[in-house]
């Protein structure tokens, strides 16, 4: 009797451990696309930028205006997803001295301040300004 | 002697359960370059830059800070800085940082890592991966 109550003690521990469970599996890095596979899920964890996160703002001698947008974007189901863009600009004076400095400014907005989670059968990769998509797969545990 | 039996039993069920889990090995500061093990990952923190961020003129400044993966170029943190010019002086200064350290980097065994551009080295924490 003890050795069934142990068995089913066993059984009982087992099963409410595995409900719901994610797993660790592997880390991945992304760049051309993938497709979440079946029984995992992706935790995006961040990227890798391939290129300057801003435009020089400095800008030449009789050239009214420097800087720019730059965006860093993946795909998501072929959808683009802008994780960053950051502007600069230098605008030369009104007043035809566009030899001399003038007005400049800059901002960076970045939405990737949290992980993302993507399901089975999500595709990923990287796009403009992207090296590498960061993610980490893991196993649903049945 | 069964109690002890059923709880060695739970013992064993929660260990086996721990499969694919990470467990911390070491925390490594990683310079020239390094590759990823076997059976672990590494998880980079931050870096460690080696000069400032920025110029203490009014002038123009781009500083770059790049760690090499897989030896690409990976731009980490970039800065912009510049004067605003008005009449015959400076009014204040426009300027931007913007990086990607706000959440970990995470690499798997066979990568290359080691720091670039206005980095001294990569803080990095190594994990073991439990089969």
């Amino acid at each position: 009797m003890s050795r069934i109550l142990s068995f089913l003690f066993l059984i009982f521990t087992l099963s409410i451990w595995s409900q719901g469970n994610l797993q660790f599996n592997q880390v991945k890095l992304v760049s051309t696309q993938e497709t979440v596979p079946a029984g995992k899920v992706w935790k995006m964890e961040n990227y890798m930028p391939a290129s300057q996160l801003a435009i020089d703002i400095n800008r030449q001698p009789n050239i009214a205006v420097a800087g720019g947008t730059k965006n860093f974007i993946v795909l998501i189901n072929g959808n683009q997803v802008f994780l960053q863009t950051t502007i600069t600009r230098e605008v030369g004076r009104n007043d035809g001295y566009w030899s001399q400095d003038g007005y400049a400014a800059a901002s960076d907005f970045k939405t990737l301040n949290l992980p993302y989670w993507f399901p089975a059968g999500t595709t990923v990769a990287a796009s403009t300004n992207i090296l590498y998509v960061n993610v980490i797969e893991f196993n649903i545990v049945p | 002697m069964n109690r002890i039996i059923s709880l060695l039993f739970l013992v064993f069920s929660i260990s086996t359960w721990s499969q694919g889990n990470l467990q911390f090995n070491q925390v490594k500061l990683v310079s020239s370059q390094e590759t990823v093990p076997a059976g672990k990952v590494w998880k980079i923190e931050n870096i460690l830059p080696s000069v400032r961020p920025t110029t203490t003129s009014w002038g123009n400044a781009t500083v770059d800070f790049i760690i090499n993966i897989n030896n690409q170029a990976v731009y980490y943190l970039s800065s912009e800085s510049k004067g605003n010019l008005y009449g015959n002086g400076t009014t204040g200064i426009a300027a931007i940082t913007a990086g990607i350290g706000n959440s970990p980097l995470w690499i798997p065994a066979g990568t290359l890592l080691s720091a670039g551009t206005n980095v001294f080295s990569i803080s990095v924490i190594e994990f073991n991966i439990i089969p």
